[in-house]
Parts: structure tokens; sequence; C-alpha cells
């Protein structure tokens, strides 16, 4: 249903007005301005002129563009005016009935635990707890709780399953399954990208292009392509410019510039306030005990602390974890996230909506590895506060996507589709061989894309993953990658004859390069 | 390495097997090829089906040295066997005719002291040099050290130079009364009787009470070196640790030293806090792996270890690649003054080789400091990765030390060719250095990294090291 171009770019431009009305931005540019009166270049006659080349001058209209550009990054264009709350969420019905009963499963799952163990969602430390938690509060990771009676709320797989079970009821493919239809699990009619189409999408990592990740490797000089690169990068960040930012990383960024880029294009700016409300966090951290902190607590030491590079950052995990579950200004996603936030009830006031809360406060249940969403972060971030809002940041924009059911092009089912479809339309042997011995691709594929590859790939190789991420708004890149690694494995995968035997010849990722797999899958495989 | 193959029947160039099992009789012939290939036998993924190569982690069609050398070890750890008979070489006792013996430090006493006349032949090679303990023990090496920044200071060198308070700029030891003090037993490793003191005047009531206080008493008098513990390291995730690089010494005059690129940070299980009431927990202070090894958050995966490579990839990201750069310049500084300073009193037998484990720490303005070497590094494995490394390290270095797997001569020039390097890269080349002819300026040294031209090595970051003199 298109709008005219004027009145939807009216409306864009309303809604962004309105969201950042009364942030403390626009309250930071009311006070330059003001301030501004007293310059001598400021002239009553042209006063309004005059303020806006002030505000041009310093820099402060340039953060406005920046923040202007986020919200244009995150929130959907709007759809229609009339359109209910819930298409912003989740346009088609039968997604958003889906998303529903599985987040009724995991609020079940989450119940009869608590009921289990008798232990409460949420509750008040005594004080002699709190002081010992605040004097532990930079070693968590010491600290040995008994978790062996918890276990993860779900698993990538148990999602899988669900993603499998998806069906549109409208729609009614009529023939018999036959080897021109979809083979693969995901049994939902999503319009995804073919190979043509991203290829135009990713243009940036073209064969003529020059990359981080390939064209910095020792063979080449640095001066034919490396120290222009990094001399650009330097430019864009004094330039303090976002949607630059967003340009240059998909050509990789400099490892010495990466974090202040991310920092850049996410908007953040680590200011006093944004401190303060760190430490409220942990404050509330301090104060209050939940349920999920336990979860938490036993996801890391199931993966981070196993993990050959993320061990070290262990403490830094709890930091962020801890605080973001009672973060509720996570809810804002929701209203652009297919999922709604669990609600639980004050004892003995079920169905009470004077009584409800959400849970956890973030509205965001741990699963199994959701740890590793922040692991990568740690290299480079080391100050909790920053690190807390890359993170929250990371998870709003795109992490969100990967486990919710939605129809949206990053969403998890999109990409599912995406990648099988690629691997069904260029490598078919291998797909058709690969179900033919019950070893369906997507099986073994799911749990990187769930992750976005974090602790499958070497660290630097999955930044250099995150940073085109970052630089095209989109997940596409990890089903695009998924689907190059069996590229690069089809000769082995040929020859196994069970699911097992794929699983290992697929086990290591760590000494894969991701950009040379990304450029032949894309622009050097005969289509 | 051996996982996933078939020990199925052997089939060795001679067609026969030994009796009692499925080991080869083809140890005897020179230079063969893995028999498989040339049988057409089926492999699966590039696996041998030989029993023997399978047992040695050979793969097919590799080419194997069976040569002759005879080897002997009084070690006896895994990672070395399985490098000596991946070669073919013959196994033999210490009173036999041997070629090659991985000596512990004990038994090289006994090789080189005066009293038993010892004389190796010339086909015949060590892993220590006589006097090694010059580098290896703490309070010989201070004593090199001195000497050798005398030495500088004569020639009129820069690296001699003294601030406004008369200190030695370059080739410091730290001094601050205000600090803490570490004691550590000169000839012992692993950390063993190794206790931190607040004041110096605890050394007095140490002495005093060493059979009643909570130090490690010591059952003989032995020397102790005071240095001055590194009170302000630089921590990562809020934890303390540090470097073990391994260097191998092919030659002392002219001295020519690798160092290998695979090092590793060892971290410490329990947070640091530099506070006085934590002093007497070793497990907070110390990171030598064989004391963290019985703390309770020993993690049997990663060992608490973390590739050098994955040091340089955050500080680069969270201090930028300059200094980061400066750091590796300077610690590769450091391990090459080190040696030099040792060069000349050291006993350049051409009999020997020698590989060092230099533990390194950081502090938080990215300043190295050098702790210790160790002349018999650990060839123990905590982790598989660890046991992959060591038994990669032993390779590579048997491969510059006993040139093409061949029985040696140590007349040879020690010049390995830079494909048998492996992870190793030359560090400092004293020959090629002064054939260089170019006079380099040693100032450039601090801060500036030397010679950047196209042969960079990507693993490490850094230019390759032979521009010192």
């Amino acid at each position: 249903m298109m709008l005219e171009e004027d009145t939807g770019l009216s409306l864009a431009i309303a809604q962004i007005v309105q969201r950042l009305k009364g942030s403390s931005l626009h309250s930071q540019l009311e006070r330059q301005a003001r301030s501004s009166l007293h310059k001598p270049e400021i002239k009553l006659e042209s006063l309004k002129e005059d303020i806006k080349e002030f505000l041009k001058a310093s820099g402060w209209e340039k953060k406005l563009q920046n923040a202007v550009y986020s919200e244009l990054s995150v929130f959907p264009s709007p759809c229609h005016p009339a359109a209910p709350p819930e298409h912003m969420k989740e346009p088609l019905v039968y997604m958003r009935k889906a998303q529903g009963s599985w987040e009724k499963r995991i609020l079940k799952s989450l119940n009869s635990m608590c009921t289990e163990l008798s232990i409460p969602l949420a509750r008040k430390r005594p004080i002699a707890e709190q002081k010992e938690l605040l004097n532990k509060w930079n070693e968590m990771g010491t600290d040995e709780p008994d978790l062996s009676l918890f276990r993860p709320v779900y698993a990538p797989k148990d999602f899988l399953e669900v993603l499998m079970n998806l069906r549109n009821p409208n729609y009614e493919s009529g023939d018999q399954p036959s080897f021109r239809n979809h083979l693969g699990l995901i049994q939902v009619p999503l319009k995804v990208k073919d190979i043509p189409e991203l290829r135009d999408y990713f243009s940036e990592l073209g064969l003529t292009t020059g990359q981080l990740g390939i064209d910095d490797s020792t063979q080449v000089p640095p001066e034919l392509f490396e120290n222009e690169h990094v001399r650009i990068g330097q430019t864009v960040l004094a330039e303090q410019d976002s949607a630059a930012a967003q340009q240059y990383v998909r050509q990789g960024c400099p490892t010495a510039l990466r974090a202040e880029l991310w920092a850049l294009i996410l908007n953040i700016s680590n200011q006093p306030e944004d401190i303060l409300y760190y430490e409220q966090l942990k404050s509330n951290v301090i104060q209050h005990d939940l349920l999920v902190d336990s979860l938490i607590y036993k996801d890391v030491k199931l993966t981070a602390s196993n993990d050959d590079y993320y061990f070290v950052f262990e403490d830094y995990l709890y930091q962020v974890l801890l605080c973001f579950s009672r973060d509720t200004s996570v809810l804002e996603h929701f209203c652009y996230n297919s999922a709604t936030p669990p609600k639980s009830y004050i004892r003995g006031k079920l169905g009470m909506e004077e009584y409800a809360v959400f849970y956890p406060p973030n509205g965001v249940i741990p699963f199994h590895g959701f740890s590793m969403y922040v692991a990568p972060l740690c290299f480079l971030y080391h100050e909790p506060s920053k690190l807390y809002q890359i993170f929250r940041e990371m998870y709003v924009r795109f992490f969100f996507r990967l486990h919710a059911i939605s129809s949206h092009p990053s969403g998890i089912v999109s990409l599912c589709l995406l990648f099988e479809t690629l691997l069904q339309t260029h490598l078919p042997q291998l797909f058709y061989h690969l179900r033919e011995i019950g070893a369906q691709p997507l099986r073994i594929s799911f749990k990187w894309m769930v992750r976005a590859f974090s602790g499958y790939l070497a660290t630097d190789q999955l930044l250099l993953l995150w940073d085109r991420i970052l630089g095209y708004n989109s997940l596409e890149i990890l089903p695009v990658l998924a689907a190059a690694v069996f590229a690069f494995r089809a000769v082995n995968l040929m020859e196994v004859t069970s699911l097992a035997a794929a699983e290992a010849v697929l086990a290591d990722l760590s000494t894969l390069k991701v950009m040379p797999l990304l450029q032949i899958f894309l622009f050097a495989t005969v289509t | 390495m051996t996982g996933g193959w078939k020990a199925s029947r052997c089939l060795s160039a001679l067609g026969s097997v030994a009796p009692g099992g499925d080991t080869c009789s083809w140890q005897t012939l020179d230079f063969v090829r893995c028999r498989s290939v040339a049988e057409g036998v089926e492999h699966f993924t590039g696996s041998c089906s030989s029993a023997w190569c399978c047992a040695r982690g050979i793969k097919c069609g590799e080419r194997v040295m069976a040569g002759k050398v005879k080897w002997v070890t009084d070690i006896e750890k895994s990672v070395l066997i399985n490098n000596f008979e991946k070669r073919g070489w013959i196994q033999v006792s210490e009173n036999e005719d041997w070629n090659f013996y991985w000596m512990s430090v004990q038994t090289i006493r006994n090789v080189f002291s005066v009293e038993t006349g010892y004389r190796l032949s010339d086909d015949q090679i060590v892993n220590h040099f006589p006097n090694h303990y010059e580098l290896t023990r703490k309070d010989l090496m201070v004593k090199n050290i001195k000497r050798y920044r005398k030495e500088l200071e004569k020639e009129g060198s820069p690296l001699a130079e003294k601030d406004e308070n008369g200190k030695y700029i370059y080739l410091e030891f730290r001094k601050n009364p205000s600090s803490t003090w570490i004691m550590k037993p000169c000839g012992k490793a692993q950390g063993k009787g190794i206790f931190l003191i607040n004041k110096l005047s605890q050394i007095k009531k140490w002495s005093r009470d060493s059979k009643t206080s909570s130090f490690v008493s010591q059952s003989s008098k032995e020397a102790y070196v005071i240095s001055l513990y590194i009170n302000n390291p630089l921590l990562i995730g809020g934890k303390k640790f540090d470097l073990r690089l391994y260097v191998l010494v092919s030659t002392y005059r002219p001295l020519r030293c690798y160092m290998y690129k695979l090092g590793f940070c060892r971290f410490c299980t329990v947070k640091y806090t530099p506070s006085t009431s934590e002093l007497d927990n070793m497990f907070v202070h110390l990171t030598n792996v064989a004391i963290q090894k019985h703390g309770d958050d020993y993690n049997h995966i990663h060992g608490g270890k973390w590739t050098v490579t994955n040091l340089r990839l955050y500080l680069e990201s969270t201090r930028g690649k300059e200094v980061t750069n400066k750091l590796f310049d300077e610690i590769h500084w450091i391990i090459v003054q080190s040696l030099k300073a040792v060069a000349p009193v050291m006993n350049n037998d051409k009999h020997c080789f020698e590989c060092y484990g230099y533990d390194i720490i950081i502090d938080d303005k990215l300043k190295p400091w050098l702790i210790e070497v160790n002349a018999s590094p650990s060839l123990t494995s905590s982790t598989a990765n660890d046991r992959i490394l060591k038994y990669n390290l032993i390779n590579d270095t048997l491969n510059i030390a006993v040139p093409n797997g061949e029985i040696p001569d140590c007349k040879w020039n020690k010049s390995p060719p830079k494909e048998v390097l492996g992870n190793y890269e030359i560090l400092y080349d004293e020959e090629m250095a002064h054939s260089d002819g170019t006079d380099r300026d040693l100032r450039s040294r601090s801060g500036q990294s030397i010679g950047l031209k196209g042969n960079r090595t990507r693993e490490s970051g850094r230019p390759v090291l032979t521009t010192w003199k």
C-alpha cells in the first residue's frame, strides 16, 4: 500500500520529530542556541539564520543529523497513518500468532522452572547480601553458585523446530512436492534476494573494491589500499558523521578505528547521563535478585567461560547482562519487534492488570548462547558503561531479530530461507545429497546465524563480519556467509554419509577468512 | 592431527610386517614416501592408512626422513618423542653412540663439567649451552646486564643514556621503595619458593622466622634476588597476565636467534587486587601456570591462555596501532639485549643450541618488563591447544637445529634456509645486521619502528627484526 511520497515523507518527519522531542539532545540544542545569543555574530535581524549557522559551525547540526540518521536506521518507515501499531511490529497475522504461541511456551517453561525450584522470579536482597555483591562486582566470575538445577529456557534448536512448523494458512502450494519446490526446512513464502540482487545490494564487497580482510594481507603492499583507507577512516571520525561512517565500514574497519566508528554509527557518545544511567542499573542489580540472573550466570559459564577468545572477559559479561535485564528503556524496541515482553503478576493478583509487571524488566528472556552477543564487543570497549551502551544498541538494532518470528528481511525466518534458497539454487547437488543423508543444511547453519557467528569464527574475522552488518544495516550477510562456508567445504561434504559426519566437517570454522569466502561466493561463482 | 584415521594393515615398502603387530620395518629406508599413496589405497580426508604413519602423525604423501639419527632424552614428554619418531630417528640410550640428546638442565651440567672430561664429537648436538645459567639464573642475569651496561657506556652507545637523576633510561631495574617487592629464589622455577613482602623490614622477619612463618621455608641456603614487583600490571578483563615467548638461539657469537610467533598470555584465574591483604594469596599475584593449575577456577579447555594474536587485536582495538607496535618492538628489543648481554660470557659451544622461555609482564603504560628466562620451558601440555602448540614448537626447533633431519655436523654454518623456519622468524642475526653496512641510529628504537619495508609479517604485525646492530 503505497503512500504518496509527500505524505509519506511528512509523516516520517513528524514521527522523528516526535521521538526526538524531549530527548537530551533536544535540551542540549536549546541550551546551545540560548547561550549563542551572547555572541557578536548573532544579530537580531537575522536571528534564525545566524543561530542555524552557529549550530552548524560548532558541530551541533552534525549531532542532530546523526540522531535523525539513527532514528531512520532503527525505526521502520511508517506504512500508513491508519495502520494499527501491530503492523509496525509485524504485518503478517500468522507470524504474529506464531510468535505469540512461542512466547507462551517460553514463559510456561520459565514459570515451571520457578515453581519446581521454589525460587521467586524476583526478590529483594538482604543488606548483607547487597554489600557482598557490591564488593564482588568486578569479579563475579569467581563466584561459584550452584547452578546445576537451572537449565536454559530454550536453545536455538528448539527455536528451529518452531520455525520449521511455520505455515501461511493463506498459501496453498497445490502441487505435489517436487524437486522444483523448496526442499528445505522453512516452508513459508517470504521474498528473499537472489544472487544478482545480493550483488547489487552488497556492491561494495565486489572484486574491484578494496576490502579489509583481503587487501590488507601481507602480500599486498599497504600503499595500494590500506593506507588510504585508514586515512579516510580518520577523516570520517574527525567529521563525526554517522552516515559517512556507515558507508565507510562496508569495506571494513581498521582495528585501531573500529571502536570509535561503531560508536559513531550507533550514535553512542557516553555522556555523563549515560554513565549515570548505567550506575543506576548497577544499583538495581545490587538491590534485587532476579531468576533470570541465574540463567545468565549459567549461560556465561557454559559458553563464554570455555571460549578460547572470550574467557578473559567473563566478569564484564555479568556486569553487562545483569544490568541489561533490568533496563526498562529496552522496552521501547518492542514497538518494532514482533515479540511482546512477557508479563508477570504480583503474587495472588493473576490477571489483574494493575498488578502486572514486565518480566524481566527489559522484556528479554535470555536463551542458551545469549552472552555470546556481548563477548566480541569486549575486545573493543573496556569501559563498562560504554560497553553496555554499545551492546544495548546492537541488540535493539540487530540481535533481537535473530530470535523472534517475523517477516522482516533481517528476521531469522527470512535469513534461514535466504540460506536455503542460495544453497538449493547454487549448490543443488550438495543440497540434495545432504538432504538425502538426513543432514538438512539449515540444521547445521542455524546455530551460526542465531549467534551471528559469535563463538564460531576467530574474533578478528567476526569483527570484520560485524563491520558489514553495521555498514549495510542488515543481517542478510549472515546467510550469505553460511552458504559460502558450505560452498567452501562442498567437496568434503559430498563424501559424508551422516548428519554427524557433516557436523564434523563443519565443526571448526576458526581458520576461515570471511571476506574472501563472501567475495568468491557472491562475485566469482558462475550462476 | 591424529583424529579419525583407520589404523589398518601396514603397507610398508618392504611389504612385511614386523612380528607382534602392526609396526613397520621401513624405518631403515631413506627418504621413502608413505607407501599408501603408491599403493593407491583409498584414504579418507588425507589420512594415511599405514598404522606406522598414523601413530606418528604423518599425513599421506608426506616425505619422511627415515634417517639414522640416534636420539636420547631424559625428559619423557610425548611432544618430544612424537617429533623424534616422526622423523624416523632411532632411540638409543645415553651410553651408546648418540647424535641428538635432549637433556634436562641437570644432565647438561654433568656433560660439560670439568670432572667428567666429556668430549662431544662432530656429529653430536645437545639442546643446552653449557653455562646457560648466565641468562637463566636471575642473579647472574642482573650481573651480566650491569656489566653490559657499563660496556655500552664506555663505547658511548646511546643505549647507556642516563636521565637527569643518573638512572639508566633503557636498561633499568625498577626501584621504588614504597612498592611491593618480590623475593625469588635464584634457581627454582615454576613459581616455587616465591613470595611477596611489603616492606624491606619483612625480610629480616622472614629470615628469622623461616620455620614458623607462612612463607615457604627452605631447607638449604639459597641466594635470593629481590626485585621490584610490578605493582601496576596491565589488566585485561580485570585480570593479570604474563607473556610467554619462545626464543631459539643457535649461536651466541655471532648472535643468531629466532622468535616463535605463537607465544601466549597466561592469565591469573583469580582477580588481581593490589591491596595488601591479598599479598599472601599466591594465586592472585602469580601467573605461572604451574601454580594456577591448582586454583579453583582452572579451566581445562583454554587453560587460562590467550594467543599473542588475541593480545595484539585487543591492544590495537583499545589502545591504537602505534602504541601496540611500539610495545612489541620493545619486547623484541629486551630479548635481544638480554642475549647480547650474556653473549660475551656464554660458552658458544658449536654442539649446542637452546630454546628459551621468556616471561614478560606488561605494565599499564604498555611497557614490557622481563621477569625471567627459562632454559627448560615446560613441555607439559595443559590443554589440547597447548599440546598442538608445543608439538609444533619442537618440530620447528628441530627443523632449524638439525637441518634436513640428517645426522648433524656441528661444523655447519647454522644458517637454515627460510623455508624451514616454520613458525619461527628471525629475531636478530648479527652477521646479517653487520653485513648491511648502514649505520642505524639506535635512538630510533624509542617510539618509531625501524626499517618498515615491504616484508611485513602480519601474524605478528611487525617488520622482520634484522635491523639492529
